[in-house]
């Protein structure tokens, strides 16, 4: 490539600046932007990008929100019942007798209960 | 910007003061003086807007990118550092938030080149403008396939007629690196024009 025709090149280029002359932006508009920039970086919502959409969906997806309460509750039974509790009913007196799974339980106990004896 | 910052009285800053610095304001702003930001963001409109325009060649989605950047900007401020160069770290938001914008819209065919907007004026209804549509398409479309600081140093200096050390200032380089990059975006346009037009 000739360097003359890169200078001429750019000289043309150059000389065609004015065809990309961007127009005016009123005021008005732009303070306009300005507040609505203002509120919403103030808003936890807008703020906070894409767990707000979640938020967002939340507020107006009642669906997502029972969904949402029945995971937890799930969650919670699920929780408490693989704690691994030991439970025994006490004949005596018929109520429920929590045993730690650390109490240690003596040979004689488990052979008994084995053979039916308790 | 050579100020002192220890030196400077937030408390004291008079915003009516049209020799305020931009410093000055992000401290004010930074203080709880929430107008200062305005004032110095209209100090930066047309820098924005024209930047907006840059990047996405039509007026409506520069107004889309115009307003989220102008969010991130309020939001950014609160880490603003005050080594930064302003325009340069509002340049940084715009290019960044039209990646985005870009990224978003990956589903479209070429969000880059559909809207390429045309001034609505005489030059184009004389007897050259059909001829100076055609070079302004082709100006855009080599311009578009720059990358990098290549893409960034045109933008500044063709569009914008910034100078290599403001260039430099903005983008963190050297001028002469600033120089050399507009050089080099010139030849390859040159050469993406010429193949176009089939003459090599």
């Amino acid at each position: 490539m000739k360097k003359d025709s890169f200078l001429d090149f750019r000289d043309d280029i150059h000389s065609n600046k004015d065809l990309f002359e961007v127009p005016d932006f009123p005021d008005v508009e732009f303070e306009l932007m300005l507040t609505k920039a203002r509120d919403a970086s103030k808003s936890n919502i807008v703020l906070w990008d894409r767990g707000g959409l979640f938020i967002k969906k939340l507020m107006i997806s009642p669906r997502l929100a029972a969904a949402l309460i029945f995971t937890i509750f799930a969650l919670t039974i699920v929780s408490y019942v693989s704690k691994g509790d030991y439970k025994k009913l006490d004949e005596k007196n018929t109520t429920v007798k929590h045993i730690d799974k650390n109490t240690r339980i003596p040979m004689d106990n488990i052979i008994q209960a084995s053979t039916g004896d308790i | 910007m050579n100020i002192n910052i220890e030196n400077l009285d937030k408390k004291k800053i008079d915003l009516s003061n049209p020799d305020i610095t931009d410093l000055e304001l992000i401290l004010a702003h930074k203080d709880g003086v929430e107008s200062a930001i305005d004032i110095l963001l209209t100090r930066y409109k047309s820098y924005i807007f024209n930047l907006s325009y840059r990047f996405m060649h039509n007026h409506e989605d520069a107004m889309d990118l115009m307003q989220e950047s102008l969010i991130r900007i309020y939001r950014g401020l609160k880490n603003y550092e005050e080594r930064n160069y302003f325009k340069g770290w509002v340049y940084r938001i715009i290019n960044n938030t039209a990646i985005n914008m870009y990224k978003r819209a990956s589903n479209r065919e070429s969000p880059y080149m559909e809207k390429l907007e045309m001034l609505d004026d005489n030059r184009y209804n004389s007897e050259n403008g059909y001829e100076r549509t055609y070079l302004k398409e082709k100006i855009y479309e080599a311009s578009a396939k720059l990358k990098g600081k290549q893409r960034d140093v045109f933008l500044l200096r063709y569009y914008e007629d910034h100078s290599y050390t403001e260039i430099g200032k903005i983008l963190k380089i050297s001028s002469d690196s600033a120089k050399s990059n507009y050089f080099y975006a010139l030849k390859k346009m040159q050469l993406l024009m010429e193949k176009e037009r089939g003459m090599l």
